[in-house]
């Protein structure tokens, strides 16, 4: 009970947040790809949930990194299928995403109970313990004794901050989220690179819900996404739309996540077990309440519409 | 994500729908979907279209997954849906609060707003509720009614304060604020009935659950072996008003100000102002519609009171294209869905199908109003 100030105690916290912060982060990652060239995918939710079906069905099939690979390439054909109905289409993006949030987790609920008739058995990934590094006080237990999964994270949004900031192909992603008109009479295909960035979003999205479940957990439930969709949209939000501020938001929430568990372990500290439960979502609501500065958008996110007369 | 000014987060799309006439054309720039220029042909084809997808969508998943043949589900769901007297009635129970949440939710995206907020404001109408009938409890039940829809709504559009002063104050997206808040409020109902006063007295129970309302208050049963209720009246009543409310000179402010913020303010109109006001009245009908289910059917708090409608009477406002009347069939067309789907359950397909049924038609309506503009 008097645990709560020792070492051991936030080592747990900050290791497991590490390991909660990769799926989120990973899908929050690919809705800033998204949201960089001008399409808010509010959709997450749904992806999220299918990438972790098929991430279990395909661990299941051919071990747990075939599962990440099938959650990769479900939530591509998500995203493709948003994209065109967004971008090609001119579809209302907020109606689609929101019906793709609630229609993609009934989707996978339902392929989920009618392919399995019990849990399929595999392993998710084990951590590794890298030799002297992982003796070092709290730095090891949290940095050094992780599934090399982890490591996945900070290696994506290097190459995502690479590729936006650095690259013709980033250039040109970011010029369709600022000012798509200018970047057409560059002779920019808009509709395109829409639609290229919206199946780099979705692979994204069911590489985070497939990390979840078959990486981590290691088993697919009804309600294993539960939310954690829509935070990685406010958590794009948080992190102003920079790569490099989505690590430390990430690791946040997925910090207070694991803090709710090992305190719900602990048996509560006295604090009520559903208080700690709505705590990300709280933290979520505050930051977005303080840190929103509305400038650093992408100037024609969410306007897809109005763009097309 | 945008400051309220030009906030154009999305329902503007909707909005434009109604409000073209209001403003010329060319310069509603918010105007994302303007449905009234469909022929009547072109929408009747669309209509048709929409659902032959829709139950293609349905036929190839059972095929696929199910060892049920999806003639023989088709026909389960059309049977479940509306076989029988009882299969009716059953669908018009869930249609009330769908309809409920979707006429408030409908009034709020004429103007741009999306309250998604509906299943933590339909929670909390149902405690307020509780909480105002609690020291009134022998008076008359309709004196004891109208204390609790008054206070639901009250309740209701308490919850939605939070977001709309972010929204108005902060810029942020009423859209995600809302939807946090829903996450949260389902911790805060179970704390609610589980460890506080709320929670049913009876010494056996453990689950989060509240006493059950005297069953003097419940509302009057309208057949014999169903649970359709009285609150169908409401929902009726509910839809009337809020139809009539939009043909007043305040509809056309409404609709200006979804369509055309700028020119709204110009005319005298003030959008912000409006718009808080939509997401809090959506939020009362979504209040409303908690007190409804906590009298009609649960008659008591329970976790499972709300069961997604909040989200699913959003859903029922876009297919009904934000008009109150056409959302309130569009409610009992997703009702009679959610209640073939449970037929179905037993049969062997998981229920969850609906959920996909759902999207895709939703999907469709936005698709078909975007060809709408083109033309």
């Amino acid at each position: 009970m008097s645990e709560f100030w020792t070492l051991d105690f936030w080592e747990t916290v900050l290791a497991g947040g590490l390991r909660l912060s990769v799926p989120i982060g990973i899908a929050a990652a690919g809705e800033l790809v998204g949201e960089r060239a001008g399409v808010l995918n509010l959709g997450v939710e749904g992806t999220m949930a299918l990438g972790a079906f098929a991430g279990v069905a395909g661990a299941a099939a051919s071990g747990a990194a075939g599962g990440l690979v099938a959650g990769a390439l479900t939530g591509a054909v998500v995203g493709a299928l948003f994209g065109w109905l967004v971008s090609r289409r001119q579809a209302n993006e907020v109606v689609v995403g929101f019906a793709f949030a609630l229609g993609g987790v009934g989707l996978a609920t339902f392929l989920y109970r009618t392919s399995f008739d019990r849990p399929p058995e595999f392993d998710p990934f084990r951590a590794v313990s890298i030799p002297g590094l992982e003796r070092l006080p709290l730095v090891g237990e949290v940095l050094f004794r992780q599934p090399l999964i982890v490591w996945l994270f900070p290696v994506l949004l290097a190459a995502i901050a690479f590729v936006l900031g650095r690259t013709r192909a980033g250039l040109e992603l970011r010029a369709c989220g600022d000012g798509p008109h200018a970047a057409r009479a560059r002779g920019v295909d808009v509709e395109r690179v829409r639609w290229l960035s919206s199946v780099a979003a979705g692979a994204l999205g069911g590489l985070g819900g497939a990390v979840l479940a078959a990486g981590i957990v290691g088993e697919y439930s009804d309600q294993i996404i539960g939310g954690r969709g829509f935070v990685a949209l406010a958590l794009v939000i948080a992190a102003r739309w920079r790569p490099a501020l989505l690590l430390p938001a990430a690791w946040g929430i997925g910090a207070l996540q694991a803090f709710q568990l090992k305190v719900q372990a602990e048996g509560g500290f006295g604090l009520p077990v559903e208080l700690l439960q709505a705590l990300p979502f709280l933290v979520t609501l505050a930051v977005l309440a303080v840190g929103v500065g509305s400038g650093r958008a992408p100037r024609a996110l969410g306007r897809l519409a109005q763009e097309a007369r | 994500m945008s400051t309220p000014g030009d906030t154009l987060t999305s329902g503007d799309a909707l909005a434009g729908a109604a409000a073209s006439e209001a403003s010329p054309a060319g310069e509603n720039r918010n105007d994302a979907l303007t449905v009234t220029t469909v022929p009547a042909w072109r929408r009747a084809a669309g209509v048709v279209v929409i659902a032959a997808i829709a139950i293609g969508v349905f036929v190839t998943l059972v095929a696929l997954f199910t060892d049920v043949g999806p003639w023989d589900a088709l026909q389960g769901l059309v049977r479940g849906a509306m076989g029988s007297r009882d299969a009716v009635s059953e669908t018009l129970t869930r249609a009330i609060p769908l309809a409920l949440v979707g006429v408030g939710a409908a009034a709020a995206l004429r103007a741009g707003i999306f309250n998604v907020g509906g299943e933590g404001q339909m929670a909390m109408g149902a405690v307020a509720a509780t909480l105002a009938i609690r020291p009134i409890e022998s008076a008359p039940a309709l004196v004891v009614w109208t204390v609790a829809f008054v206070a639901a709504a009250g309740g209701g559009a308490l919850w939605a304060a939070g977001p709309a002063a972010l929204w108005a104050y902060r810029g942020v997206s009423e859209i995600l604020s809302t939807l946090l808040v829903n996450f949260a409020t389902v911790s805060l109902l179970t704390w609610l009935l589980t460890d506080t006063f709320l929670h049913d007295p009876d010494p056996f129970v453990i689950t989060a659950q509240g006493e059950s309302i005297p069953s003097r208050l419940e509302l009057p049963l309208l057949l014999d072996g169903s649970r359709l209720h009285a609150g169908l009246f409401v929902m009726i009543v509910s839809t009337a008003v809020v139809a009539w409310w939009l043909r007043t000179p305040a509809g056309l402010r409404v609709d200006l100000a979804g369509a055309n913020p700028t020119l709204a303010a110009q005319a005298g109109i003030r959008p912000t102002r409006l718009r808080v006001g939509l997401l809090l009245g959506s939020a009362a009908f979504a209040g409303i519609a908690g007190a409804v289910q906590l009298f009609g059917l649960s008659h008591r708090l329970s976790m499972g009171l709300t069961g997604g409608v909040g989200y699913t009477g959003l859903l029922v406002a876009v297919l009904g294209r934000a008009k109150p009347i056409v959302t309130m069939f569009a409610a009992i067309g997703f009702a009679a869905l959610i209640t073939g789907g449970e037929a179905l359950e037993t049969g062997g397909v998981p229920r969850s199908l609906v959920a996909v049924v759902q999207a895709v038609l939703v999907v469709g309506v936005a698709l078909m109003t975007r060809v709408g503009r083109r033309s």
